[in-house]
Parts: C-alpha cells; sequence; structure tokens
C-alpha cells in the first residue's frame, strides 16, 4: 500500500470532531507544559482518564496535542525564564533564553512553534511510510522474539537515568509490580493480600500520576513555593513575534537537520527527545562558521534542537506502533491510554485497525497544525498564566488529580494507589533514582513475562528457543549494538555539552 | 563520596527483594506442568534486584573505604519541612477517603480552601481561600459531570 492511499485512508478517518479534540489538546497541552515539572508524561497522565469513553480517535487526537502542546509549552517556559520543564528543551535554555534577554523572545518562540510544525509534519510522513513495512515483519514474531525485543527495550531505556544501576533497580521494580494480580496462566491470585481491587493488577495512570505528577507537587509544596519575581515582571507582545527573513533563512538548514536527526535517532530504543536535541545543537554548533558564538543567542542554536525535540515524538511512535514497545514514559502513558480504549499496541494495530493507526497518523499532523495556529498569536496570553499565584494555582492542579484519579475506574481506591506511589515517587526523587524506567517496568512486565512463558511453553522448557530463532538472534545483536552504541552517543554529547 | 540513604535504600530494596522472592517460591511456586510456575517471574524479579542493590550498596562501601571516607549524606536535608509534608499528603489522603462518603463538591471545595490557605496563609484570607474552592469545585463539577459525562461522587449532596 503506497503513502498517498494511506494518507487517503487517515483522511477518511478524521472527522470535525478530531480536528476540535486535537486543537483542545494544544491548548490544554501548552497551558500545563509551560508550568515547570510537568512534562509530557503527566500532563497526559493526569489528564488521560477524562478521556475515558470517547471515540478512540477524538481521544487519541486529543493526547496528540496534549503531547506536542505541553513539548512547545515546556520550550516557552525554557525560552523565556530558563527554566526547562522537563529534559527536552534543556539545550533550547542556551540560546534561547539568551535571545530573549537580548529582547527577541517573540522570535525565538515563533522559531520554535515553525519548527516544530515542520519536524512533526516530517516526523508524522516518515511514520506513514516505514511504520507499515516494519509492522509487516513484526508480525513474524513469535513469543521468542518478543521476550527478546521486550527485555532489550527494557534495558535499552533503563540507560535514560543518571544512574544505569539506579535505572535498572527502578525498572525491576517495577517488573515485580507488574506480577502483582491474578496470574494469566494459572488463575493464581499473586500479591493481593486479598483485596479484590488489586486483582487486575496496577494500572499504569494511578502509579504514573503518584510516581511524576503528585510526588513532584509534594516535594514543590514542601519546599515552600514562592511566586517568580521574574515571571511576574515579563511582557511579550505580538508585533515582536515574526522572525526576519535572515532569520527564517539561517533557520532552515538547522530545521531539516533536526528533523532528520530527531527523527531516526529516536526510533532506537533508549534514545528520547532530549538525546535528540542534545545531538542536534552540537551538530549545528559543528556546522555553524560562528561555533564561539552558540551560547550567546543564535537562532541556530534554538532552531535545530526545538525540531529534533518535536520529530523525536513522531520516532518514539514508530517502536510503539509497530512492535508494542514504549520507549520513553509519555509512550508508556499513550500505550495505556490505547489499552483503555480496547486497542493493543503492536503489528497487529495496523492489521487489523489500518483506519485507526493512519487516522492517528493524520491526526497528529492536524495537531502540529492546530499548534501553530494557536500558539503562535497567544504567547503573551501564556506568559500571563505564568503570572498566577501558586496559591490557587497548586489546589487546581490538585482538584485535576482527585477528578483524574477518580475517574480511571470511578473509585476512590485509584486515588488510594495515588498517595501509595505519591510517598514511592517523593522518596524515589530525593535519592536520585529515575522513575520513569518504573513505569516502563509495570507496562511491559506482563507482557514479558506471558510472551516468556509462552515461549517456555512452545519449546517445552527449552532456553535454545531464544537463540535457535534467527529473527530473535538478530534482534539480540541488534539491542547489543545499540546498548554499546548508546554510551558512545551520549558521552560523545556529555564532552560537547561540558566543553 | 559515600551516601548513607542510597545505603538504606539499597538495604530496604534487598528485604523486599528477599521477602518476594521466599513468598513466589512458598506460595506460588517455581514450576507447574506446564512449564513456569506463577512464582517463576516474581522470584526471578527478585533475584535480580537483589543483586542491583548488593551492587548499589557494595559499590558504595568500596568507594567509601577507597575515598577513606565515612558514611555522610548530601549537605541538603532529606525533608526540609516534614510538618508541611505530612500536613499536604495527610490532606490528600483525607479528601481520597471522604470523596465518596461525602460527595466530591464538599470535600474538594474543603480540600482546596485549606491548601489554598497552607499555602499563603498571611496572604489569602479565609473568605477567599472558600469563595476559591467553593466555586472552581462547583465549576468542576458542573463541566465534568454534564459537558464531559464524568460522573464525580455527590455524596450527601441533593445535585
Amino acid at each position: 500500500m503506497s503513502v498517498l492511499s494511506n494518507l487517503a485512508m487517515g483522511l477518511e478517518a478524521i472527522s470535525p470532531m478530531v480536528i476540535l479534540f486535537a486543537a483542545i489538546g494544544a491548548l490544554i497541552g501548552t497551558a500545563i507544559g509551560v508550568l515547570p515539572g510537568l512534562g509530557p508524561a503527566a500532563t497526559i497522565g493526569l489528564l488521560l482518564p477524562i478521556t475515558f469513553g470517547m471515540n478512540p480517535l477524538w481521544a487519541m487526537s486529543m493526547l496528540c496535542g496534549i503531547h506536542f502542546g505541553s513539548m512547545y509549552g515546556s520550550s516557552t517556559i525554557a525560552i523565556l525564564m530558563k527554566i526547562p520543564g522537563e529534559t527536552a528543551p534543556t539545550i533550547t535554555c542556551l540560546d534561547g533564553y539568551e535571545m530573549a534577554q537580548k529582547g527577541r523572545a517573540g522570535q525565538a518562540l515563533a522559531i520554535c512553534a515553525i519548527g516544530s510544525f515542520i519536524a512533526g509534519t516530517f516526523g508524522t510522513l516518515m511514520l506513514m511510510m516505514i511504520g507499515g513495512p516494519v509492522s509487516r515483519v513484526a508480525v513474524n514474531f513469535g513469543p521468542a522474539e518478543y521476550t527478546v525485543l521486550m527485555l532489550a527495550g527494557l534495558a535499552l531505556a533503563s540507560g535514560l537515568g543518571n544512574s544505569k544501576l539506579k535505572a535498572f533497580i527502578m525498572c525491576t521494580v517495577g517488573l515485580m509490580l507488574s506480577t502483582v494480580g491474578t496470574d494469566s496462566f494459572s488463575g493464581i491470585s499473586r500479591f493481593t493480600f486479598g483485596l479484590l481491587r488489586l486483582e487486575q493488577g496496577f494500572e499504569t495512570v494511578p502509579v504514573l500520576m503518584g510516581m511524576i505528577a503528585m510526588s513532584y507537587i509534594f516535594i514543590e509544596l514542601e519546599n515552600g513555593i514562592r511566586d517568580n519575581p521574574l515571571l511576574m515582571s515579563i511582557s511579550t507582545k505580538f508585533r515582536n513575534l515574526l522572525p526576519s527573513r535572515s532569520e527564517m533563512k539561517r533557520s532552515a538548514g538547522p530545521m531539516a537537520r533536526g528533523s532528520v536527526l530527531g527523527f531516526f535517532l529516536s526510533i532506537l530504543p533508549g534514545i528520547d527527545a532530549s538525546i535528540s536535541s542534545f545531538m542536534s545543537y552540537i551538530t549545528e554548533k559543528k556546522l555553524s562558521r560562528h561555533p564561539e558564538k552558540f551560547g550567546t543567542g543564535m537562532i541556530e542554536g534554538v532552531a535545530g534542537p526545538e525540531s529534533a525535540n518535536n520529530a523525536a515524538v513522531s520516532g518514539n511512535l514508530v517502536p510503539l506502533l509497530t512492535l508494542g514497545i514504549p520507549c520513553t514514559a509519555t509512550m508508556a502513558v499513550l500505550a495505556s491510554g490505547l489499552m483503555m480504549y480496547g486497542l493493543t499496541p503492536g503489528p497487529m494495530l495496523f492489521r487489523e485497525n489500518p483506519g485507526f493507526v493512519y487516522g492517528l497518523i493524520v491526526t497528529m499532523f492536524i495537531s502540529n497544525i492546530m499548534l501553530v495556529i494557536i500558539n503562535l498569536p497567544l504567547v503573551g496570553i501564556w506568559v500571563r498564566l505564568l503570572k498566577f499565584p501558586v496559591c490557587y494555582l497548586y489546589p487546581l492542579i490538585f482538584m485535576f488529580v482527585i477528578i483524574g484519579g477518580y475517574a480511571i475506574n470511578f473509585s476512590s481506591f485509584d486515588l488510594f494507589i495515588i498517595c501509595v506511589f505519591a510517598v514511592l515517587g517523593y522518596f524515589a526523587v530525593k535519592l536520585d533514582f529515575p522513575v520513569a524506567p518504573l513505569i516502563l517496568g509495570l507496562f511491559l512486565g506482563s507482557k514479558v513475562e506471558s510472551s516468556f512463558r509462552q515461549a517456555m511453553l512452545v519449546s517445552r522448557g527449552s532456553l535454545d528457543i531464544f537463540i535457535e530463532r534467527p529473527i530473535a538472534v538478530g534482534l539480540l545483536a541488534f539491542a547489543l549494538a545499540v546498548l554499546a552504541g548508546v554510551p558512545v552517543i551520549r558521552r560523545i554529547y556529555r564532552k560537547r555539552v561540558s566543553a | 563520596m559515600l551516601y548513607k540513604r542510597e545505603n538504606i535504600a539499597a538495604l530496604i530494596i534487598m528485604m523486599f527483594s528477599i521477602v518476594t522472592g521466599v513468598v513466589s517460591v512458598t506460595r506460588y511456586g517455581l514450576t507447574s506442568s506446564s512449564g513456569p510456575g506463577a512464582g517463576f517471574f516474581p522470584f526471578l524479579a527478585a533475584c535480580l534486584l537483589f543483586i542491583l542493590a548488593l551492587i548499589l550498596l557494595a559499590g558504595n562501601v568500596l568507594k567509601a573505604r577507597r575515598n577513606g571516607d565515612r558514611a555522610v549524606d548530601e549537605d541538603k536535608k532529606l525533608f526540609p519541612r516534614p510538618a508541611a509534608l505530612l500536613k499536604y499528603f495527610g490532606l490528600f489522603a483525607l479528601s481520597a477517603l471522604l470523596l465518596e462518603p461525602l460527595g466530591f463538591v464538599i470535600v474538594s471545595s474543603v480540600f482546596m480552601a485549606l491548601i489554598c490557605k497552607m499555602i499563603r496563609p498571611s496572604e489569602v484570607t479565609w473568605k477567599k481561600a472558600i469563595v476559591f474552592g467553593v466555586v472552581s469545585s462547583v465549576l468542576a463539577y458542573g463541566v465534568f459531570t454534564y459537558a464531559l459525562q464524568v460522573e464525580l461522587p455527590k455524596g450527601v449532596l441533593p445535585v
């Protein structure tokens, strides 16, 4: 099937409601994304339960809008205040903030929005082109291949934290938590302590809300949050927004390179948007005639990383949609959303629901358009949101957690789950244990276990199945190559950044 | 530099993995007639967790010996304001407990007013905090229940 027929199939699934929800998502995502600390994963996790019962494509269009919006929102705060709401726009701070200090905040934000749109569109097209072929290969995967693939995904994604050892510990805790509930093979209840509600195991969303969102809020409240005087004094006008022709010309190359780099790097499990944007920044600095000026307000230092950042979202969707492996916390939340709507991410999704998959990809394109339409004229308003007093802002966030937590199963039990994981997340953050690997472990744990046990059934208990099948061996070799390659890439960019 | 907190965390994780591993073997079984039993995977994960926690602990001990340091914590306190933390956490847990019996509007109004007042005790008056709590809770209830069809608990209020 050609790209055009895929595109036509995707367009057929699009309705005015999809466009409306994409716009709402982009708006909400940007509004929450500008709040420091609440990244895309937490934002989507907070709002995921609200989409329960909705048409899956409407819901996913809203979630994609939220994802793109929150990424743009965190870049906005990074440029305006040098406060990256999450790790991905950290590198944007260097030149974006300097541009803002020189009175060119509008240009930086506009380039950020335009670059995000171009990269998002490129990533969406690439996803449409390679998603189908990858899924056709993946259909031939048996339980042995899946086990190897998911274990490799877990191992690689675990390397995302500052300390690999701590990331592996958290990932293993997630794997152990995934065993809570009724064992699907034997029907035995494991670690439920007689609680009927735990028979289904832990759902990802309340765990994520507790571990990521609530733990962060408790830490902020404990530290005694204050209104930032810098935020109170900032002003941005629309007429200052548009970049000049020469700035656009200077940004074209970095946007193109950032898009390609961001997409293809992030297909690899373990490479997220933050690494892609760092690599893009390093590339632009290397290619520039004036590398010494980077960090003093070079527009190339904003255009490249921001494009890479956005293209990485589509790149991360490749392993999720084609293999069912979420490589980042945000993808794990999106995967939970798909499961909530009765859709299992993986190769069969392309075969059984092609209309939905290509509709989703077209939806991402629409979300990108909405992002530009909504955000370019509304920069001033987003800045005003930062001036909202924290004494009103935090109670509102709490209220959304209560609503979101309750709406998962219309039961207060999930609020207690949030409480428990908020405590766990609080200690994890305090002791510098990364939280994302636990979420990935929890999400993939039951799949790894069932694939492994199926493989054991097929092979009558022999572990040789993992080295006898060529795809499994190939995947193992690929995983080892990436496992060895990622630290090299990381070492290079760390050296460059520190230099 | 050795972090005492990390060592305590590693020890807790090791204890947790031992308990989980023992329960997996004794209660669920490692094997079944058709292959690995219900306890096999949790046991495997528990063993891995124990080893990883042991590596963390051993690594810290070795670092301390090499550097000649005693177990020292980082400069900043682990709990800068434990009383405040407990108040916020307690309030959230209490609101989870009372949400279904009392209903969303009452619980959320009281909870938001209290949080608002606790964040800025001197700047926000009780009147402002209560008005903010009630108005935002009623609005949220209306939007979620009637517009988004997400039915929140009614509780004792006849709404």
